[in-house]
Order: C-alpha cells, then sequence, then structure tokens
C-alpha cells in the first residue's frame, strides 16, 4: 500500500470515522491502519473529538418550549445515556472516583423493542463486580435462553480490566460462560484502550473480547435498536 | 411561540426537529436566547416556504439550511462585537462529579465556539446531526472538498485543545486485535 501524504491520510481517516468511504476504500485504509500504528492513534483522536463534541451539545429541550410535551425524545434519550457512560469515562481520565452505581436498567420507549436483547455495561475495575456481571450476564441467558436472548458485556474506563489479560482474574469464567452461550459477547471500548496504551499499560484481551470504536457509540446504536441498557 | 398549522404530519415531524435545530443554533451561536430566536425564525420560514419541499425525507436538511441561512443573515445584520470565542460558557453546578463533567462540556464547547465559522458549522452539522458530507455541502452551498478541508482543520485544532484532557503520552506496544 502506498504511503499516504498528510492531507489525503487526514481526509481518509475522518472519512473513515465519519463512515463516509465506500466498501473498497475501507478495507483499504484498514489494510494501512493494520500496519500502521500513529495513524491508528489519530483514528483514535478523530473518534474521541466526535465523542466529545457530542458530549458537550445534549439534546436538550428548548427552554420554555411548550410544544413538546412529549418529554425527551429518542436521540435525547441517547444524549443521557452517551452522559452517563462518559461519565465513567471521565473517571477514568481524570478522576479516580470509586463509586458505587446502583445496578441500572432501562430500553428506549421510542423505539420497537427487540426482546431480551441486553448490554450490559461496566466501566468499574472492582473485581467483586467483574463476577457481580458475569453472574447478572448469565442470569439473563439462562432465564431467557429460549427467548433467543443476546447480551453485550461492554467495558470502558476501569471496566476494561474485565478483558485485559493483565488485570483480570476472571478469564477461565469468561471463557467458560463463551463456550456456554454463543449469544454471550464481551466488548471493550477501543478509546479506553488507547489511553491505557499511551500511559504505557499492557492492553493485550482475552481471546473471547471484541474491540468496539467507542464504548458510548455501541451503546447508543445497541439502544437505538431497542436494545435494553443495564449498568454494573 | 408560534402556532404551526401545517399538516399533522408534517407539523409533528417539524416538532420532532426543534430540539436538534436548537442544539445546532446553540453550537454555532452560544447563547440559549438567540439560539430560540433562530430557531423560532427558522420554523416561521419553514412553514412560508412549504411548498417548497418537494420530497419529505429531506425535511432536516431542507430545515437545516433554513437555519443556517437565518444564522448567516444574523452574522450579516448584527455583525457582533464580540467574537464567538469570548461567549462565557454557561456556569457549571452541582455535586462534584457533575461539575467534573460540565467543566468538560464547559471546555468543549468553548473549543467548539473558538473554532471559524464556517469549520464550526461543518464540525457540529457532521457530528451533532451525523451528515453526509454531500448534505452537508448542500446546506452550506460550498464544494464538497471544503466540506472536508473545514472538517480536517476543525477536527485538528480541537484534537490539539481536547486530547491533553487525558492520560499523557508513554511507550505503546501491543497492537489491537479486532476493530468493529
Amino acid at each position: 500500500m502506498k504511503k499516504l501524504n498528510t492531507k489525503s491520510r487526514e481526509s481518509l481517516l475522518n472519512a473513515l470515522a465519519d463512515n463516509e468511504l465506500d466498501a473498497k476504500e475501507q478495507e483499504e485504509l484498514l489494510a494501512v491502519l493494520d500496519e500502521d500504528e500513529l495513524l491508528r492513534n489519530e483514528l483514535c483522536d478523530i473518534r474521541r473529538v466526535k465523542d466529545l463534541v457530542k458530549y458537550a451539545y445534549p439534546l436538550d429541550e428548548i427552554p420554555g418550549d411548550q410544544t413538546s410535551g412529549r418529554g425527551h425524545t429518542l436521540l435525547s434519550r441517547a444524549a443521557s445515556v452517551v452522559l452517563l457512560l462518559l461519565s465513567g469515562f471521565i473517571g477514568g481520565w481524570a478522576l479516580s472516583s470509586n463509586d458505587d452505581r446502583q445496578l441500572d436498567a432501562f430500553r428506549l420507549s421510542d423505539v420497537e423493542p427487540d426482546a431480551m436483547k441486553v448490554v450490559l455495561y461496566l466501566g468499574d475495575s472492582d473485581p467483586s463486580k467483574f463476577q457481580e456481571t458475569l453472574a447478572t450476564a448469565e442470569k439473563l441467558l439462562k432465564r431467557y435462553e429460549q427467548n433467543g436472548t443476546e447480551v453485550y458485556v461492554v467495558t470502558s474506563a476501569g471496566g476494561v480490566d474485565l478483558l485485559r489479560t493483565a488485570t483480570t482474574s476472571v478469564a477461565a469464567d469468561i471463557s467458560a460462560l463463551k463456550d456456554r452461550y454463543a449469544s454471550l459477547h464481551f466488548v471493550a471500548c477501543n478509546n479506553t484502550l488507547f489511553n491505557l496504551k499511551k500511559k504505557g499499560k499492557p492492553i493485550q484481551l482475552v481471546e473471547e473480547a471484541e474491540v468496539a470504536p467507542s464504548a458510548v457509540s455501541f451503546v447508543v446504536n445497541h439502544l437505538k435498536k431497542g436494545w435494553t441498557y443495564m449498568a454494573i | 411561540m408560534i402556532d404551526l398549522c401545517f399538516p399533522p404530519s408534517l407539523k409533528k415531524q417539524l416538532k420532532g426537529q426543534r430540539n436538534n435545530l436548537y442544539r445546532l443554533a446553540m453550537s454555532w451561536c452560544g447563547d440559549r436566547m438567540l439560539a430560540d430566536d433562530l430557531v423560532q425564525e427558522c420554523m416561521v420560514k419553514a412553514w412560508q416556504k412549504r411548498q417548497q419541499l418537494k420530497e419529505r425525507e429531506k425535511l432536516n436538511a431542507w430545515l437545516y439550511r433554513i437555519l443556517y441561512n437565518c444564522w448567516m443573515e444574523y452574522l450579516r445584520r448584527a455583525k457582533p462585537m464580540a467574537e464567538l470565542d469570548e461567549v462565557p460558557a454557561e456556569a457549571a453546578g452541582g455535586p462534584d462529579g457533575m461539575l467534573e463533567r460540565q467543566q468538560l462540556a464547559d471546555r468543549v464547547r468553548q473549543a467548539v465556539a473558538r473554532l471559524p465559522v464556517g469549520q464550526r458549522e461543518v464540525v457540529t452539522l457532521v457530528d451533532l446531526e451525523e451528515l453526509r458530507y454531500a448534505e452537508v455541502a448542500d446546506i452550506l452551498e460550498i464544494p464538497i472538498g471544503t466540506v472536508m478541508s473545514r472538517l480536517n482543520r476543525a477536527r485538528k485544532t480541537l484534537r490539539g485543545e481536547l486530547l491533553h484532557l487525558q492520560a499523557p503520552p508513554a511507550i505503546a506496544e501491543t497492537v489491537l486485535r479486532r476493530v468493529k
């Protein structure tokens, strides 16, 4: 693959982040990215900037607007999830908070519910929450196995420690669960991994893990499809 | 508040877009009152020009275009004394966690407000409204290449201003296995 000049490189990375490339262009660029860590880092930066801009402008109601009596729209709900997740990211970046989050579950009422599809979110590196996450996932899968349930365990901030080989205390449990339930998936946030990598921390993941560019986008996209969100 | 006398479905669609229009207007002008005025003006114009909307599925882009024209008209008319980067960020408040989040949001909004107007319009249309580059080009009446170059410059500036909030650079090592 030919070397990209700075201008086309930036344009291509932005276009990739904005989903503007066709399949062939995307494939070619991903092949380049595979070989070029610097480019991957740039792509991560672009995606983080996109997330931050979205985060900074939630879809609020217009002050004093009497015409939108139905309350939150789908996107404003999604924005609240962004806020919720970003609070986890911020915790990862700037603070060292160990807040005890309540188990929280909701689904957007504005979309057609997709029965028994659950996104289970973990943003905390507390090992006791690793067990809690796996137990919750298994409970859901067991209870609703006949209904074709599907569970994504999505991790960001401290939560990625669940899937990092260097930090997880439940690698064998993850493997056993994954063997038992094909519809169980584990996802790590690429933005968080990138931050860890910058800090020089190992980011090797357990074999069962997949990587999504951004946990926020991943969760919001699934909520829009009717998935239920639960926070550990 | 105007009373929208559109056919029911169009009226509903327009109402459904009010919050998006307001968010976009806020990201451009940084002022709640002005954003509200721009949205109101946009709605009035949309009503007056409703016959021009040939394809209902293009309603959003059509509305963004009207809002953009209102915004341009405002800039031409008002020639504001204060540069937009002087627009004060909204006051943060509440408990610590909320304060941290509010401060981060403020910093992002300030960085967006400091972008040149053209770059700000492009980056918000792409990132907030998730429009395709071609749609942004249509709305702003600029070539698609200009959309891309403005976006490049805007993102480069924002990266420089915002990403230092995160972890300091250190040694890199493992390669990610899979990106969906």
